[in-house]
């Protein structure tokens, strides 16, 4: 009787313990969702579902009023031969092209130079630094005013110089210059700290061990240092493509899209026909093309270069 | 004919005393030269310094006769091997070779039969399109030391090359590596803190403490005629016993007046039980044994006497039973140090 007992005992308690580890197996796999659900949530409320509606706005007709009605592809068929939109379109990757270009190249030039640490260099990336952490409506002001043909600082210089003045916002071949230096000049700091702080974790002995194989400066720079960072240069091109492409604060104070739609690009357009023109589905249209262009970068740049690139 | 000279170098680093303080040493040409000591005591500052890393703070540093200081790494015709081997991550094996010779712009046709050569001689032949995260520390060693050879330099700077390889692998490239410096008739300039290392690859051996010389000298010079205690303990293993001189002199022991310190190494001494008397030319110690060691081919003895604790190591493979024994040692095999620390020859 008494081994019986021993035995029963001990049967209940182990299925006591197996059904407890059971239910605590289920809760742990639970606990990592209900870590993530929150934002999850603010996911689906804030961008999925806008995304969603978007997509479904574009095949309607809508003021923002009225009443929708369903018009099929007539909204992508309308921008297929919009030649304003075309225009956007192309100032919009000229922008990219550019304003990705120049935030790059110059930071990695200004990091190599830069990335000693001196008294100096600390000051002088302390100064690149400022423009990122003023507010870029602010930055837009100063440098409108800056800019403006008749009183700005620019045009009084190069009058000093003997030089003729230049419709730095109102000359429809300069305005969209103008804008891509002012982005620029405010992303210069913060990519050139981040290429600093990438370049400072390549070990010395690889520099050491170049300058025993008799490499030049420049070699170093190419075979060594570019290599080395190809992560965060991969990073950066991908983060300034995007927000390229996004632009509109400086678009929508400085030029409003002017001089003769030369610096409209596509989130100023998306705005202007959504909340000007009350034309939702054909912003929508353009959202969603804008949507498509930056999904489509992505995936060809991961693909393209994600190979190329060496991760320690 | 000395390759390298280093006249008074002194190294300090910012404002801090200096490491190096009027330093003198010759290597000549062809030998390999071992610089040996604890961590701290300089030997990488200087190996540092020759390859132009770092900058001596005084002092003149020639090679071949002509002072180099301003003269770049690249342009002394000297190769590295450094610790941690330093290959570029992001260049393949091949690359990593050819890298130094493509920078000295040698002809295409000339770099890939160097190339295939020097593949061919350390073992690399299949692994020339991997990268260096793709192969084993040995394997990385040999890509190093493939791109040192490939320059083929007149002067080999080996920065501990075997330090981070486990000790089977160490003991395997040592071997490669002193049969390399046969075949390349060049003059190697080895930094370690591996006495055994420092035996097997030097010609010379420059034993060094606290930035200074302690002793230079083949290995059987540095082995068999210590110049001071420093030396005596950094060599052999386990270190050469020192005992004090005072002690022995109590207890009647032949010992010369001037003497403080007095040593002998462990495997000199005999260690056999309490039959054994002293012959005319030995001197007994009687010990208790604390720790019998046995490593296969010898037993090692820890023995406590009157005049301190001291090893003793046996070929005799019949282990000894803890109690007093009694170890002889010859005359002709004690040390005698002065108050400085100096050996004294007597």
């Amino acid at each position: 009787m008494e081994t019986n007992y021993a035995l029963n005992g001990r049967v209940r308690t182990s299925a006591a313990v197996s059904k407890k580890s059971g239910a605590g197996k289920a809760g742990a796999k639970l606990l990592p969702y209900t870590m993530v659900a929150p934002s999850i949530a603010v996911f689906c409320v804030f961008i999925l579902y806008p995304i969603g509606y978007m997509i479904y706005l574009s095949f309607f007709h809508w003021n923002l009023i009225g009443p929708k009605t369903f018009i099929g592809l007539e909204n992508y068929l309308d921008l297929l031969h919009d030649a304003d939109f075309w225009q956007v379109m192309g100032n919009s990757f000229l922008y990219m092209f550019l304003m990705v270009s120049f935030s790059l190249m110059i930071p990695l030039l200004l990091a190599f130079t830069l990335k000693q640490d001196t008294r100096l260099n600390k000051f002088l990336q302390g100064v690149l630094f400022t423009p990122y952490i003023v507010s870029l409506v602010s930055i837009s002001y100063v440098w409108m005013w800056m800019m403006d043909s008749d009183y700005g600082l620019i045009n009084y210089l190069l009058h000093l110089f003997g030089m003729s003045p230049v419709g730095w916002l109102s000359d429809p071949s300069v305005a969209l210059p103008s804008l891509i230096f002012v982005s620029v000049w405010k992303g210069i700091g913060y990519n050139t700290i981040i290429f600093i702080s990438s370049m400072e974790t390549i070990p010395q002995y690889l520099y050491e061990a170049a300058n025993l194989d008799h490499a030049k400066k420049h070699t170093v720079f190419f075979r060594i240092t570019l290599p080395m960072i190809s992560p965060t240069i991969f990073f950066l091109t991908l983060m300034n493509i995007i927000s390229a492409f996004k632009v509109f604060e400086t678009v929508n104070l400085m030029t409003q899209g002017g001089p003769m739609n030369s610096t409209n690009t596509l989130v100023y357009d998306i705005y202007q026909y959504g909340f000007q023109f009350y034309k939702i589905g054909y912003a929508s249209a353009m959202g969603v093309v804008l949507m498509g262009i930056i999904g489509i970068c992505t995936v060809l740049y991961f693909r393209a270069l994600s190979r190329r690139i060496h991760y320690r | 004919m000395d390759k390298i000279e280093l006249r008074n170098i002194t190294k300090a680093y910012a404002k801090n005393p200096p490491v190096i303080e009027n330093l003198n040493l010759k290597i000549s040409e062809g030998s390999s030269t071992v610089l040996l000591g604890p961590s701290g005591c300089g030997k990488s500052t200087i190996l540092r310094m020759i390859a132009g890393l770092e900058k001596e703070t005084a002092g003149e540093l020639l090679i071949d006769g002509k002072n180099v200081s301003g003269v770049e790494p690249g342009d002394r015709h000297v190769a590295m091997v450094f610790q941690n081997y330093a290959l570029y991550p992001t260049m393949n094996v091949k690359e990593n070779i050819e890298f130094g010779l493509k920078n000295l712009r040698i002809p295409k046709a000339e770099r890939e039969k160097r190339i295939q050569e020097i593949a061919k001689m350390v073992g690399l032949g299949e692994y020339l399109s991997r990268k260096p995260q793709q192969l084993s520390g040995g394997q990385r060693q040999r890509v190093a030391l493939a791109r040192a050879i490939v320059k083929k330099p007149a002067v080999f700077l080996m920065d501990e090359p075997l330090s981070n390889l486990d000790a089977k692998l160490r003991n395997q490239i040592r071997t490669d590596l002193i049969e390399l410096y046969r075949k390349l008739n060049a003059t190697f300039v080895y930094v370690t803190h591996d006495q055994v290392e420092a035996m097997s690859m030097g010609t010379d051996i420059v034993l060094l403490e606290k930035g200074e010389i302690r002793q230079i000298g083949s290995p059987p010079e540095i082995y068999g005629k210590p110049e001071n205690v420093f030396t005596a303990r950094f060599i052999g293993s386990p270190s050469m016993n020192i005992l004090s001189a005072e002690e022995l002199k109590r207890a009647d022991l032949p010992v010369p007046p001037k003497a403080k310190y007095v040593g002998f190494r462990p495997e000199k001494a005999s260690i056999g039980g309490r039959e054994k008397a002293p012959r005319e030319n030995e001197v007994a110690l009687q010990g208790t044994i604390l720790a019998r060691e046995m490593l296969g081919d010898q037993i090692l003895y820890k023995v406590q006497s009157p005049f301190g604790v001291f090893h003793v190591k046996s070929f005799d493979l019949q282990m000894l039973e803890y109690g007093t024994n009694s170890v002889l040692i010859k005359n002709s095999d004690l040390f005698y140090f002065d108050e400085e620390e100096n050996r004294m020859v007597c």
